[in-house]
């Protein structure tokens, strides 16, 4: 369709300042054109099975989902065991994004089938680093399947 | 003994009635063999009196008829009637003498035929010298002589031959006999011989059996004498052992009671006296269950006594039990006991040894509230560990986001206004940063340090050299180039490789921190020492060190002794260094003198294992 643009990546977060500046440094570097962001785990849900209110969004996958761990409402690693249980949105990649270096949460993650697990760095100048690195392996380098 | 007795009787009855069968034999046939000797002796020398009798009467007959002859020619020559009459008188002497071997040859027809032929000799001769008798009165006596010489030869060789015939076939008679008689005395010398040697033969065999019999019957003796010496040590050995159980029960720390099929005492020892308070005379025939046993108890006591005897079994028999027991004066205590029953032929009885365990009960009462006691502790203590558990999780993830934020806005504003602020205001959004970071590198620390206390500590030998080294990785310290770090082989040690390696990192990273002023002249040295109960490491570095009054300071959390512009860190590593090495139950010290250096040293205990394989 013209003017369409698919939403390359799903940021998962419920902490403003959080999502600010990964939207900043996603933008400034240039890696993904269009992020989407939703605050929690239900409306992820909501957006990526196209309903309620994201009902009338154009179908398509993203190429990549960013997800927090501590969420209000449902958490990261609720979403995650979700989308990882649904043939529907099995393939998508996702990636946890978490101040927690907590060997539990880790493991709970690997556990569910988390694509990639990344700890947010304090200092802003790594953050914005990593940010990139991810950004840019997995918008650029990393395959994925296209959506059904 | 018993075996040797009856193994051998059967053999040795075989032997004993053949040895007897054989002397019997022996002996009758001897007895036999004397006895028909000794009656053909009688017959011999009844055949040679009667054979001497008639040899005796022939002979006789023969001087007769001699005589007859002589006393013929007498009268022929002279005459006289006197010589007849003497004639006469010996030919009527030889009629009798005839008829007196007829007797005696009566049973030998032979002979009684040659007598009759000598007899019958005799009186035609007796009847021809009548003869010439009567001629002689006639004719005279030269007729007479011729008359007699005429006729005489005949008869009077007649008489000689049968007299000799008859002589003779008795003399034949007698050497007969005598040749038969010596046969016979050599079959009597034979049989004689043989006997005696079958006698002796006997008697040498009863003499051996004899012998042996003795010999045997001194080993049984021998062995009875032993065995009797046995039974008798034995008897001893059991008076004795009796004895001693005796002594055993009476003296026993445990109350030992036994009762009859009735429930009275029958055995009652000393510390049955003291644990109840009756004497043994007190107690002995009266019911336990009125000396010792509790009322509430007493029925179930009688019934299962009663059980016991009618069906075997018993619920409290050869088993531990702990129950109540009452002395003399009502008081209850608690007892363990253990009943077994006794059997002999006619009765039975109970046995029980009793203990008082009001102590044992308190001990283990006291031991129960100090375990509910722990119990809760332990549950408190692990309720305390999973708060500082999320308390831990919190801080990790909570604190971590604001700080982000501040630092993450601070550098927004930089790069955003960068060129709007001048140098001071462009420093306070640097200011703000750093506050951040470090805030940021406190709470890892601090962190780090709160896990240390909670991680499981798992011993194991490990070669230290390759711990160092791994630390090393760690602190980035591998590609230094600037400081030269010389590390000697280190002795092994006892201990957790993943927490040492960050004693290690903690230590090389500060040796590293507090000499880089020295550029390429720092130096670092780390060695180790084994000594017979630790092993002993150090880090020695030539950097600024520290003031030693302040020594004490060194390991405690958060504690610094040089300012943080100087030097950055949190003063953290030395309390997490320390916290690892007491928890290996070891020890850690410093020393230094002001631009100096320091030197740092831990020791680890050993495994007393490991000493004793080494």
């Amino acid at each position: 369709m013209n003017g369409y643009q698919q939403v390359e990546i799903l940021l998962v977060e419920d902490s403003a300042p959080d999502a600010e500046m990964t939207l900043r440094t996603l933008k400034r570097r240039g890696i993904a054109n269009s992020v989407e962001w939703v605050r929690d785990g239900v409306e992820a849900l909501d957006w990526i099975h196209c309903r309620n209110d994201y009902a009338t969004r154009p179908n398509g996958h993203p190429k990549l989902v960013l997800l927090d761990l501590k969420m209000p409402r449902m958490d990261g690693l609720q979403l995650l065991e979700a989308m990882k249980a649904d043939p529907f949105t099995r393939s998508i990649p996702v990636v946890m994004m978490t101040s927690s270096r907590e060997e539990g949460d880790l493991l709970a993650s690997y556990g569910l089938g988390v694509n990639s697990y990344v700890v947010k760095p304090v200092d802003f100048a790594e953050f914005a680093e990593r940010i990139a690195q991810i950004g840019m392996y997995w918008m650029i380098a990393n395959q994925t399947p296209n959506s059904p | 003994m018993q075996e040797a007795v009856t193994s051998h009787s059967a053999w040795r009855h075989w032997m004993w009635s053949a040895g007897f069968a054989l002397a019997l034999a022996a002996v009758s046939l001897l007895l036999a063999q004397a006895y028909r000797t000794a009656r053909h002796a009688d017959a011999m020398r009844q055949f040679l009196v009667h054979t001497s009798r008639v040899l005796s009467g022939i002979q006789h007959l023969e001087t007769l008829a001699a005589r007859l002859e002589a006393d013929q020619r007498g009268y022929l020559i002279a005459g006289a009637p006197a010589l007849e009459r003497v004639r006469d008188a010996e030919f009527e002497e030889a009629l009798r003498v005839c008829a007196r071997l007829g007797t005696l040859l009566a049973r030998d027809p032979a002979q009684s035929q040659r007598l009759k032929a000598a007899e019958h000799a005799l009186r035609q001769r007796h009847a021809r010298m009548r003869a010439t008798s009567q001629v002689s009165a006639t004719q005279g006596l030269p007729a007479a002589r011729a008359a007699f010489n005429a006729h005489a030869p005949e008869s009077a060789t007649a008489v000689r031959n049968t007299l000799a015939i008859l002589r003779k076939a008795e003399q034949q008679r007698l050497a007969g006999f005598a040749a038969t008689a010596g046969s016979s005395t050599r079959n009597f010398n034979g049989v004689l011989a043989m006997g005696s040697l079958l006698a002796l033969a006997t008697l040498l065999f009863c003499c051996a059996a004899l012998w042996v019999q003795m010999r045997r019957s001194e080993a049984l003796q021998a062995a009875l004498a032993r065995d009797v010496a046995e039974a008798q040590r034995a008897r001893e050995q059991l008076q004795q052992s009796e004895q001693r159980v005796r002594q055993i029960i009476q003296t026993a720390s445990d109350a030992f009671i036994a009762i009859d099929d009735e429930g009275l005492v029958q055995k009652w020892n000393e510390q049955a006296e003291r644990m109840f308070g009756w004497t043994r005379a007190e107690a002995l025939g009266q019911p336990l269950a009125e000396l010792a046993i509790p009322e509430r108890y007493r029925e179930a006591h009688r019934r299962g006594l009663e059980r016991y005897l009618a069906e075997g079994r018993g619920a409290v028999i050869n088993r531990r039990i702990e129950i109540s027991a009452v002395d003399r004066n009502g008081n209850e205590f608690p007892i363990e006991l253990t009943i077994w029953p006794t059997r002999t032929a006619t009765r039975i009885s109970f046995n029980a040894f009793l203990r008082d365990i009001t102590e044992r009960k308190a001990a283990q009462d006291a031991i129960r509230n100090l375990n509910s006691e722990l119990a809760a502790q332990a549950r408190q203590l692990s309720e305390t560990n999973r708060e500082l558990e999320s308390f831990s999780y919190s801080v990790s993830h909570d604190l971590r986001a604001p700080l982000r934020h501040m630092s993450g806005y601070a550098q927004i504003l930089r790069e955003e206004a960068g060129d709007r602020l001048d140098a001071p205001l462009l420093r306070y959004v640097d200011e703000i940063s750093a506050s951040a970071r470090r805030m940021g590198a406190l709470i890892d620390d601090l962190l780090a340090f709160s896990r240390l206390s909670r991680q499981a500590l798992t011993p194991i030998p490990i070669d230290m050299n390759a711990v160092v080294a791994e630390a090393m990785d760690d602190a980035g310290l591998t590609q230094n180039p600037q400081a030269h770090i010389d590390i000697a082989p280190l002795p092994a040690a006892h201990g957790d490789p993943v927490l040492l390696r960050q004693v290690w990192s903690n230590l090389l990273s500060n040796a590293v921190k507090y000499s880089a002023r020295l550029g390429a002249h720092a130096r670092i040295r780390v060695e180790g020492e084994r000594e017979a109960d630790k092993v002993r490491y150090r880090v020695r570095d030539n950097g600024v060190g520290f003031d030693p009054r302040y020594a004490d300071k060194l390991f405690g959390v958060f504690q610094r002794l040089h300012p943080e512009d100087e030097f950055e860190g949190t003063g953290v590593g030395l309390a997490i260094v320390h916290r690892i090495v007491a928890r290996h139950r070891g020890q850690v010290s410093a020393q230094s003198q002001p631009g100096r250096g320091a030197e740092f040293v831990f020791e680890l205990p050993t495994d007393p294992a490991e000493e004793m394989r080494a």
